[in-house]
């Protein structure tokens, strides 16, 4: 897993640590809400990935937060739970995808 | 809260091209939006609809967020299961040890608008390998009451629940 960078605000692709604590409460919240939260990054994520904007990523999962990609790595849950951690917000909370490398095989 | 429906919309997302010719060959696959278990918070991964794999494939990466809610078969039910149940290959990197569970799912329309439920077999892989998202077979109940549609040309893929006239 890599460890976020130092932020960079007008790139969403960038890693970014330095997202606020998790003033969402997404435990509290319903289940249609959590959908709506964590839904609205993973199209964040496949817009991105549509864009060829996630490349630099290939072979890895990325986490998104809030429009933002938070972290990268190899090993998908222990992206997860660190990131979330640094992030202040539950596991959960997080969309993750996977990047296909594009310059390597095609994972069938 | 979202509706279970009788028509559940799944993507073919595709994210790389390539021209060959002149002809137009993608990296593509069918994503279907799925929540595991059942209990909050929902455990919610992104999976591929693979009609190709007998049995859906779930890495660990996944299965181990909620592993309190498979149901593991007896250990009668285990000691009978056959080889191709205990350990599968594939191009992705070699054979892969794993445990049959009971799992519940919904799988979810790309608007997340609506739903169905099921309780589904599935292979728990013991390690990653390349398997880096769920595979939602062709058995075990991802597809069981259901009918599967893909226009390709259309990119337009659903799952639509059997009428009882059908």
């Amino acid at each position: 897993m890599t460890t976020p960078q130092t932020p960079q605000q007008s790139d969403p692709t960038q890693v970014n640590g330095s997202a606020p604590a998790d003033e969402e409460n997404f435990l509290q919240l319903d289940t249609q809400a959590q959908i709506q939260l964590v839904r609205a990054d993973y199209d964040t994520a496949y817009d991105l990935l549509k864009a060829r904007q996630l490349d630099r990523y290939g072979g890895q999962h990325v986490a998104v937060l809030r429009g933002k990609v938070v972290g990268h790595g190899t090993n998908a849950l222990e992206l997860r739970y660190t990131v979330a951690r640094e992030q202040g917000v539950h596991p959960e909370r997080l969309a993750m995808i996977y990047v296909d490398d594009l310059q390597g095989p095609l994972i069938i | 809260m979202p509706d279970q429906e009788t028509r559940i919309e799944l993507e073919l997302r595709r994210w790389a091209v390539h021209s060959i010719e002149g002809r137009l060959v993608y990296i593509e696959k069918i994503r279907a939006p799925v929540r595991f278990g059942t209990r909050e918070p929902f455990v919610w991964v992104d999976s591929i609809l693979d009609p190709g794999t007998a049995l859906t494939v779930i890495p660990p990466s996944v299965w181990q967020r909620f592993p309190s809610e498979i149901r593991w078969p007896d250990a009668a039910t285990v000691a009978a299961l056959p080889s191709w149940l205990r350990v599968f290959g594939s191009a992705a990197g070699g054979a892969v040890g794993c445990r049959i569970g009971f799992v519940p799912i919904q799988i979810y329309s790309k608007t997340y608008r609506n739903y169905f439920d099921t309780e589904i077999i599935a292979m728990l892989a013991d390690r990653d390998v390349n398997l880096q998202r769920p595979l939602l077979g062709l058995g075990g109940g991802v597809l069981s009451g259901r009918v599967f549609h893909l226009d390709y040309d259309r990119e337009e893929a659903w799952l639509e629940k059997r009428s009882a006239e059908t």
